[in-house]
């Protein structure tokens, strides 16, 4: 864990998450909160193919498809899973403190 | 009778002036230079059903590197993909029609359309579509662009839009027989000029192959170096439309600034040849390159000619190469120029009510035959 690392709490763990996944702004970046077989997973919000928001798109099992392209992207680890895209999304760390859910996140 | 059959009647009507021997021809009605229905029916009988030359491999070497072209109201989009291949295929989004790619030359990933963002690959496939999930039955991966064939000879891409037409190899045989010797798929472009003319295509087309012309329009030019002999022959077809003669490379002083191609060593100076490929190619070859043109319709009274100037690839090492090359493509213009005025004029020739076209010089023996071969691809001898 770099120094310079924080943990947010970003939402409660008792505020649904919707099926496609919640959009949440961190210090100006555009992060999204997923849930998969009810473990909570915090990836970038960005298609990394062009500019589009992917919890505007569709969550199918443990995967996001951006609704711009239909690029998909693996949620636990990011891995891309199809479509037009060739770079992995960037995942965050998770952790739960008591009803907040945290992510880590470089201030830098 | 249907109009483009009514216009094919008046056509065949009008070759009678020179479907005879050259001695008893005359030009044709000049209402074969201005009428659009005329132009229409040269649009589906020829350029809708040959190969045409739009383009050269060296100006998309790489993944991604694609042209943008109008041909004939098509917009096209020819591109390389990952494996090397040369794919065409038509410059609309499937969706409203909306153009996906940008006139000239350019290099992308892939083809993003400006209008609701639908993407293309390099092949045309579309692999992504925002937003239409709800669209019942779209899938996405069985949507594609309409595919334009596309091969390449001589260095040079050619498309065409007739899915019916045979093959290139054996559309450009009889030519690739005669002139494979210039290697022109061993040279690549040194410069590039276009010219945008006011006058009808195939005046055009019959002043680059009238000889009767030079001495005087070209006096100041190459007139200087060309002898004044008709060097077409009575060869049936395509042959007609090829010739040797003597003239000197194309540049002010008539000597040449880079020295023989290599393949041409034991030619002369002196050495000079030309060869049409229908329906708008003309090509020039002396002892140091390759000037081919081609001539494509606009209006009935508008033309561009884009003429590549075609090197021997090891001529591009020399540190000047371009500064030479320029100089070939000035002198180009200046030529082009010298025929302009007069082409132009032709043009107001044929919308003059006065105006009966004269006879035939033996000297336009090249103007005899190319209208000979475009007069029986749009209106076949019985």
């Amino acid at each position: 864990m770099s120094s310079k690392s924080i943990w947010i709490p970003i939402a409660r763990t008792d505020d649904p998450v919707p099926r496609h996944g919640k959009a949440v702004e961190v210090q100006g970046e555009h992060l999204a909160l997923f849930t998969v077989e009810g473990r909570f997973y915090v990836t970038s919000n960005v298609c990394t193919h062009q500019f589009a928001l992917l919890t505007d798109g569709y969550v199918e099992d443990d995967c996001v498809d951006c609704p711009m392209h239909q690029g998909r992207f693996h949620i636990p680890t990011g891995e891309v899973r199809g479509g037009p895209v060739s770079k992995c999304l960037r995942t965050y760390p998770v952790r739960i403190d008591g009803n907040d859910i945290c992510v880590e996140f470089s201030a830098a | 009778m249907s109009a483009s059959e009514e216009t094919a009647a008046r056509i065949e009507a009008s070759a009678a002036t020179v479907r005879q021997p050259l001695a008893r021809a005359s030009h044709v009605p000049y209402r074969l230079y201005s009428d659009p229905a005329v132009l229409a029916l040269e649009k589906e009988r020829l350029f809708m059903k040959d190969w045409l030359a739009v383009g050269r491999v060296e100006q998309i070497p790489n993944t991604g590197d694609h042209l943008t072209l109008d041909v004939f109201d098509e917009p096209v989009v020819i591109a390389r993909n990952a494996k090397g291949e040369i794919n065409a295929f038509s410059n609309f989004c499937l969706h409203r029609g909306a153009e996906i790619s940008r006139k000239g030359i350019g290099n992308v990933t892939e083809f993003t359309c400006p209008y609701h963002n639908w993407l293309y690959d390099l092949d045309g496939n579309l692999v992504g579509a925002p937003h239409m999930r709800d669209t019942e039955g779209f899938e996405v991966h069985k949507c594609r662009l309409p595919r334009v064939r596309v091969d390449t000879w001589g260095g040079f891409i050619f498309i065409n839009f007739d899915v019916t037409a045979p093959p290139l190899a054996e559309f450009v045989s009889v030519f690739a027989k005669e002139f494979s010797f210039l290697r022109m798929e061993d040279c690549a472009i040194g410069a590039q000029v276009e010219f945008n003319l006011g006058c009808n295509w195939k005046f055009v087309v019959e002043n680059l192959f009238d000889v009767y012309h030079v001495t005087t329009i070209h006096a100041g030019t190459f007139g200087k170096y060309r002898d004044t002999v008709d060097y077409f022959t009575d060869a049936p077809g395509q042959a007609s439309l090829f010739g040797y003669y003597k003239s000197a490379p194309s540049m002010d002083s008539g000597k040449s600034l880079f020295g023989h191609m290599p393949w041409l060593a034991d030619k002369p100076d002196t050495f000079a040849c030309s060869g049409f490929q229908g329906p708008n190619i003309q090509m020039f070859g002396r002892c140091d390159g390759v000037i081919v043109h081609t001539i494509w319709p606009i209006a009935p009274d508008r033309t561009r000619m884009k003429s590549y100037l075609l090197f021997p690839r090891s001529f591009f090492d020399d540190p000047d190469f371009q500064q030479k090359a320029d100089k070939y493509a000035d002198y180009l213009k200046k030529i082009i120029d010298e025929d302009e005025a007069a082409i132009t004029s032709l043009q107001r020739a044929a919308n003059s009510r006065l105006f009966h076209p004269g006879r035939m010089a033996k000297l336009e023996h090249g103007v005899y035959n190319v209208l000979n071969y475009y007069l029986d691809r749009i209106v076949p001898r019985h």
